[in-house]
């Protein structure tokens, strides 16, 4: 699994239906709050992920720092996969 | 004797201020204006007033101006909020005539000479609007008394400088600004919509107070910017406020202290938990609060019953002991009272009520659909989204309606009302009455 790829397509798609503009490029260290994708974006986007992959990281591991940039938000979603395929 | 917001705030002029930018207005410079305000708007004696937000220094004014002096205050964004009644004034007033067939009425020097002298001071009504709402507003009244009774003094609240993420005219930020003026706190208004840059500002002013949704406290998380304030003061309120939440500010703020607040625009104040667990302590059933008394009814609803204002409109809910059904579901799981949702089927998308069967009505408008079931799906970002599953005509291409149906939302409901997700049915299961099934894992 590709979960760079995953959210990137999921970011698309949530930004295709909430008529947000996604910047280009995003890059790792993207801020999450100026990639395009308003607050209603980013909970559609963890609730996409949630439908893509069948996890959601922020419900299941105990997340002390919330992710910032595209890398950690990125990085949160592996730490999860691993967890869930180890 | 009425007590009014004048009076209140009369007693901590000395140390409540209002920062914005480039200015710090005292409560004492607002409380220099009161009595020329009076002056020019005798009209206004005894009337109703939709008192328009403009900036946080006005509309404070305004309101410590008119409580006691008018009979009804109806608090507005700037651009009002749907369509007032025939009588209600404006204020700020319109400096141009309106065009015939404005419902605001303009004050005319005869009315202003037909007042007579000797006012006495009024038990002004507050109507706040409920939230999410678009076009026929909700509004729910309260007494100055019931708005101010879980205020807090001390020389620690005294000290706070309050940033407030709220609208000041919605009940929850009117909440944050009574208490931080009538504390003898400070209040900052930010001057950017930004949130990076409204959270530097924050830090510029050294804000040591915040009250916001759990939603808007993740969004805050993720700035990464929270650790540039001295936080000591962290308010939680709107939503359900989970553990996991709770925890992450903890550990962030281990010295801060942490309240999630139970509260609704109907009912007025409710209540404060301050132990860092979500819930609330099960002994509050049986003991009480101060101020209220709680119960869970049959239908696993919290009842309060308090001694302040309760909105007429909301007789039918009281029952004969005087308990308010809440609509809240609660779960006593050990020796905590857990939050489980509405039971009204109300979906809360970040602090924002959401009535399924309004946005039921909007798709229903769309050709090819034949049926409709709006609910809500949990979200960890946002508390719950919203989602829809639809019946369409068997000829009808499903995209298209998707897309239609979207279009139709657009024009009527407000973003966060728009199911984020509609779902291809075949049939949508009814209750033998005939009516929807609602399945609402936020309640």
């Amino acid at each position: 699994m590709n979960i760079v790829q995953a959210v990137r397509s999921a970011m698309v798609e949530v930004a295709q239906i909430s008529d947000c503009h996604l910047i280009e490029p995003i890059v790792a260290d993207t801020l999450l709050l100026q990639c395009g994708l308003d607050s209603l974006g980013y909970a559609m986007l963890v609730g996409q992920l949630e439908e893509d992959l069948g996890f959601d990281p922020f419900t299941e591991l105990a997340i002390q720092i919330y992710p910032s940039t595209f890398a950690e938000f990125v990085a949160v979603y592996q730490q999860c996969y691993e967890q869930h395929w180890a | 004797m009425v007590s009014t917001f004048l009076a209140q705030l009369d007693k901590r002029a000395n140390t409540a201020n209002i920062i914005m930018q480039n200015q710090v207005v005292g409560a004492e410079e607002v409380i220099e204006k009161i009595a020329a305000i009076r002056r020019q708007t005798l009209h206004l004696y005894a009337q109703q007033v939709a008192v328009r937000y403009t900036n946080l220094t006005d509309f404070v004014t305004a309101l410590v101006a008119f409580d006691g002096w008018c009979e009804a205050l109806y608090l507005c964004p700037a651009d009002g909020i749907g369509e007032l009644d025939s009588g209600i004034y404006s204020w700020p007033e319109p400096y141009v005539e309106q065009e015939t067939g404005d419902k605001t009425r303009l004050f005319n020097t005869e009315q202003k000479q037909a007042m007579g002298k000797g006012y006495s001071l009024i038990a002004t009504r507050w109507y706040l609007a409920s939230s999410g709402t678009t076009g026929a507003p909700k509004w729910f009244s309260h007494s100055f008394a019931s708005l101010t009774r879980g205020v807090k003094h001390s020389p620690r609240m005294q000290s706070l400088r309050w940033g407030s993420l709220y609208q000041p005219y919605r009940f929850a930020g009117l909440q944050v600004l009574l208490q931080a003026l009538l504390s003898g706190a400070s209040i900052v208004e930010p001057w950017s919509e930004d949130l990076l840059t409204k959270m530097q500002q924050y830090a510029l002013c050294e804000v040591s107070a915040i009250s916001a949704t759990p939603s808007m406290w993740r969004q805050l998380l993720r700035t990464h910017m929270l650790n540039h304030l001295p936080l000591i003061n962290i308010t939680l309120g709107g939503e359900i406020a989970d553990q996991a939440l709770l925890d992450i500010l903890h550990l962030t703020f281990p010295q801060g202290r942490i309240r999630h607040i139970y509260a609704s625009t109907e009912a007025g104040v409710g209540f404060v938990v301050a132990d860092n667990y979500a819930g609330f302590p099960a002994c509050w059933l049986t003991q009480g609060i101060p101020g209220a008394a709680l119960m869970i009814d049959d239908n696993q609803h919290l009842r309060i019953k308090s001694s302040t204002h309760i909105d007429p409109t909301l007789a039918h809910r009281i029952d004969v002991n005087g308990y308010l059904d809440t609509q809240d579901r609660i779960q006593i799981s050990g020796d905590r009272v857990l939050f489980m949702g509405r039971a009204s089927g109300v979906i809360n998308v970040g602090g924002n009520n959401i009535h399924p069967e309004k946005v039921e009505t909007v798709i229903l408008q769309v050709p090819q659909v034949q049926h409709v079931r709006v609910f809500g799906k949990n979200n960890s970002v946002m508390g719950a989204l919203v989602m829809a599953d639809v019946v369409v005509n068997d000829d009808a291409d499903w995209a298209t309606v998707v897309a239609n149906i979207r279009q139709q939302c657009k024009t009527q409901l407000q973003h966060f009302e728009i199911p984020v997700k509609f779902y291809q049915q075949e049939k949508i299961d009814m209750s033998p009455s005939g009516k929807l099934t609602r399945i609402n894992e936020n309640g």
